[in-house]
């Protein structure tokens, strides 16, 4: 049970300190339109399509790593006078809860609107540069399946604190 | 009807489930499902992953991660080290000098950056030391590094600025534009507050002694020059292209990003271990924040889809008061709620209900976001819960107590109250510099 906790822990890190980088990817994609527009008068058809598309890959790939740092926003005006032992409790009961049943449904419809992506040859729209919409369309079931992951991972980390067997 | 019902109790539920302490995107976005699913039924499933996917794909909201990228390549350039000696030196002989460089130094870092737990614990470090080491009243000292600090989220570029646009349908940079001059308002009154305070009791805040005034005067105007020049420029640049229309919001903030960049390479900070750290940085705020975005948007979906907005604004109709003191109702709410709440929370769960009230009311919604804006400041300041406070007492040195801080941020809080106020008596406080660049 360990080596699966350390195995999601390891990926979660890798998968959103991997996407970190898009960040640089982003500024320079867009500092080129800008150039490319303002200097020499040839604006991309890719830039804005990119940008929306990298931001959105960026943020949601970093969601598994930011729940594995602790890194969510809480309102813990009560929770964090709480003992470890308390806290533990209502991180067990509330996951079941808030957690998994919305995560898992996103994952289900993420994938369905994957395929349908797919079968269709989704392409995007509103610019005049037709990409496929597939990749787009994969980070939401990917990134949700990082997340889902993860969670169990707390979930079971927490469940062996609770019951006495420390990491 | 019943409708209405099933949105009074989500609210209820919410309030339970937010002081929980579970990690708040996830009790949005499971509270959402929840009543979607006794409102629709599942048509509700297929609502919540467009609702996710629109803000994954939203344009407006690129300009977050660049914007957060920006800032930490700003702090990253150690320019707030020189800035502060120089800026100490200059007004070195005014009495409380080195608590108006504090504010000074703050105000200047807001326009270098949008998020503001880094710029309270930079600014903690910086400024801190060499006033306690002059002997500066501790809870005016700490009160000064909390409400410079604090600028940051108001002053353009400001992510809490990006985040109300597209919720309320206002323009970006028209949002930029109308945080100037409320932001420098609050930064004025900081000082003017400090200064006066210092010239009445000296003893607060004693200036600079003559013999530790060592720079000459060309020395001094080179350091202000190589430390405060290319910041100044390369903010000008950004919010210039905004306001005057050159470049789009996320464009000028790439570009931002980007100089930022140049400037740390110039300054000889940038290395591979300090890229590092800004590229795994900027992830980790703007997941942090957007994932909360993610989980907003799914809740306020649903609660407005089932005529949650009629029920608040019935219940705001009830008091039967005129429309200016259902604005004043609602910014002491806001005030209130920040006492409890993380402003990114307030915010997002907020503005989409309130703001089509207020507009009905005939308010300008420009005005009035700006007027939640400058209120949201509070939120970082007010106990029993600010982050601020704990992000400042994680960097102070031994000697500073909790409660000291909580002692200096009282003054800083009615500063921001007066602010609030005059914001609203006056509203070309706000105004008056979108209608000079745009109208």
């Amino acid at each position: 049970m360990e080596r699966f906790i350390r195995l999601i822990d390891g990926l979660s890190e890798k998968s959103g300190k991997l996407s970190a980088w898009l960040i640089l990817v982003l500024t320079l994609s867009i500092v080129y339109e800008v150039v490319a527009r303002y200097l020499f008068n040839a604006p991309t058809v890719w830039a804005w399509d990119l940008s929306y598309m990298l931001y959105g890959a960026h943020f949601m790939m970093g969601a598994a790593y930011t729940l594995y740092l602790k890194g969510n926003v809480r309102i813990d005006v009560f929770y964090r006078y709480f003992s470890p032992k308390k806290q533990a409790w209502i991180d067990l009961c509330l996951y079941p809860i808030f957690f998994f049943p919305p995560l898992a449904i996103l994952f289900i419809v993420g994938m369905k609107h994957l395929l349908y992506a797919w079968e269709i040859g989704e392409k995007t729209s509103m610019t005049v540069w037709r990409v496929s919409m597939v990749p787009f369309k994969a980070v939401l079931p990917l990134a949700v399946l990082l997340l889902l992951l993860q969670g169990l991972a707390e979930f079971i980390r927490t469940w062996r604190f609770v019951s006495g067997r420390r990491d | 009807m019943e409708s209405q019902y099933l949105a009074l109790i989500m609210f209820v539920v919410l309030l339970f489930g937010v002081f929980t302490g579970f990690p708040l995107a996830f009790v949005l976005l499971g509270i959402g499902l929840i009543f979607g699913i006794f409102g629709w039924g599942t048509a509700v499933f297929d609502q919540m992953a467009s609702r996710t996917f629109g803000i994954m794909a939203n344009d407006a909201l690129v300009a977050v991660p660049l914007f957060i990228f920006m800032g930490y390549m700003m702090e990253r350039s150690g320019i707030a080290d020189g800035l502060f000696g120089a800026l100490q030196e200059a007004l070195g002989p005014l009495k409380g000098s080195l608590a108006i460089t504090t504010v000074l130094l703050g105000t200047i870092l807001a326009a270098t950056t949008g998020v503001v737990g880094a710029s309270v614990t930079m600014m903690g470090l910086i400024t801190l030391p060499p006033m306690l080491k002059r002997s500066y009243d501790i809870p005016l000292a700490t009160g000064t590094v909390l409400a410079g600090g604090t600028l940051g989220i108001l002053i353009p570029p400001s992510v809490m600025l990006i985040l109300y646009g597209p919720m309320a349908g206002l323009s970006i940079a028209r949002l930029f534009a109308a945080a100037v001059m409320p932001g420098l308002l609050l930064a004025g009154l900081y000082m003017a507050y400090i200064a006066l305070r210092c010239y009445l009791e000296p003893q607060l805040g004693p200036p600079l002694p003559k013999d530790q005034r060592t720079m000459t005067v060309t020395r001094l105007i080179r350091q202000l020059a190589v430390s405060l020049l290319p910041p100044l420029i390369l903010i000008l640049a950004v919010l210039g292209s905004i306001f005057f229309g050159l470049a789009a919001p996320t464009e000028a903030a790439a570009m931002g990003g980007f100089g930022a960049t140049i400037l740390c390479a110039a300054y000889g900070k940038l290395n591979w271990e300090s890229l590092k750290d800004v590229v795994y940085s900027t992830m980790r705020a703007s997941a942090m924040i957007l994932i909360l975005t993610v989980g907003a948007n799914v809740f306020t979906g649903v609660f407005l889809a089932l005529g949650g907005g009629q029920v608040i604004e019935s219940l705001l109709m009830a008091s039967a008061l005129p429309p200016t003191g259902i604005l004043v109702l609602v910014m002491i709410l806001v005030f209130i709620l920040g006492m409890f709440l993380d402003w990114i929370a307030i915010l997002l769960i907020l503005i989409p209900v309130i703001s089509p009230i207020i507009k009905n009311l005939g308010f300008d919604p420009l005005w009035f976001a700006l007027l939640v804006c400058v209120n949201l400041q509070t939120s970082y300041l007010t106990p029993p819960f600010a982050y601020s406070i704990f992000y400042l007492k994680g960097v102070a040195p031994p000697g500073v107590e909790i409660s000291h801080i909580y002692r200096g941020v009282v003054p800083f809080v009615i500063l921001q109250i007066i602010g609030l106020t005059l914001c609203i008596v006056f509203p070309e406080i706000i105004t008056w510099l979108p209608k000079v660049i745009y109208d």
